[in-house]
């Protein structure tokens, strides 16, 4: 089984390929930039981070044994790419944007723009209300829900990422996710 | 044991927490976004023809690097043959290491864009032009 001849694609992009690496940005690119996305909050900033994500997976592909976790691969890799900008900005005493104004959400695709199946999942409440609530957690809290919620992240796969014990992992999803559910729970008394 | 499995059911637990969430939606870049990451991806493959080209200035610019920290962090003088310590890293040294490993870190950066350009302008001979003047500046480099 090999849905969408990902093995090939990733075969080719292996290769350098570059038609085939510019499937993998067209596939991947609303993923991608919905993590950055919400990791950062900044349109800017996610534009940036999803071109160095994928210049990064042309240096790196070569390496990437393909398991079916491919998307997790490309995710650590945006996941990584975001906290070292968090990083730079902060010593620069340059907060990264947490709640971005509506006027700057990312852009919509006009072509997207009549309603179907997936628009109108988009514009669910109950998403729209899990968003708008991530987007009000702390950075650190906001991190563990968007790269186990959003990016599927396993809780190991966090903690080697972030470098902390699996126990440290777990409890800072069990706390982020409690403080997650306290924000959904105020606004739906509004 | 008992630990693991301890870790283990918490993180069942937690997982099932999560699973009752609802999905978080995919957001869409601009079209001019996806269109500028895939120029900048394809003009960053290596097996084109300017592949090698790029890997050995890319390298130069590397062996540049490492000659410069290594003249600087270990120039020629006597060598303390009976300190069992080794030789001290000094706080300098260190912030020679930074500035050098962020060095390192703009040239690949600055490599990235000239690629991007130099795909837009792919068989000029101006370009090509360019790289053989920068190919013989790093062997001089290598050289000295």
């Amino acid at each position: 089984v090999d849905p969408g001849g990902l093995d090939e694609l990733l075969a080719r992009a292996g290769q350098q390929d570059p038609a085939a690496l510019a499937e993998l940005v067209e596939r991947y690119s609303r993923r991608v930039y919905g993590l950055v996305y919400r990791l950062c909050g900044d349109r800017d900033v996610a534009d940036d981070l999803l071109q160095e994500t994928f210049l990064r997976v042309v240096k790196r592909i070569g390496d990437y044994e393909h398991s079916g976790r491919f998307e997790a691969w490309l995710f650590r890799i945006a996941a990584n790419l975001a906290r070292d900008r968090a990083r730079q900005r902060t010593r620069r005493g340059e907060p990264l944007s947490l709640e971005a104004p509506a006027d700057e959400r990312p852009y919509a695709d006009p072509a997207a723009a009549e309603p179907g199946p997936d628009e109108r999942l988009a514009t669910d409440d109950a998403r729209q209300q899990l968003a708008a609530c991530i987007d009000g957690l702390s950075p650190a809290d906001r991190e563990i829900i968007v790269l186990r919620h959003y990016a599927d992240l396993s809780f190991r796969e966090i903690a080697e990422m972030l470098r902390i014990p699996l126990g440290t992992a777990l409890a800072r999803g069990h706390r982020a996710l409690g403080r997650l559910k306290a924000a959904m729970q105020t606004e739906e008394t509004w | 044991v008992v630990k693991d499995d301890h870790l283990r059911q918490f993180e069942d637990a937690l997982e099932r927490e999560f699973a009752a969430l609802p999905a978080l939606e995919d957001v869409a870049p601009a079209r001019e976004t996806v269109v500028r990451v895939q120029a900048a991806v394809r003009a960053a493959a290596q097996p084109a023809e300017g592949g090698y080209r790029r890997m050995g200035w890319r390298g130069g610019l590397g062996l540049a690097a490492a000659v410069l920290l290594s003249v600087v962090l270990w120039p020629p003088g006597p060598v303390a043959q009976d300190d069992p310590l080794g030789p001290l890293v000094t706080d300098e040294a260190v912030e020679l290491d930074e500035w050098a490993a962020a060095w390192d870190e703009t040239s690949t950066a600055v490599g990235d864009l000239i690629e991007v350009g130099l795909d837009a302008e792919a068989g000029d001979p101006d370009v090509n032009e360019w790289f053989e003047s920068l190919d013989q500046t790093f062997q001089r480099f290598e050289e000295l």
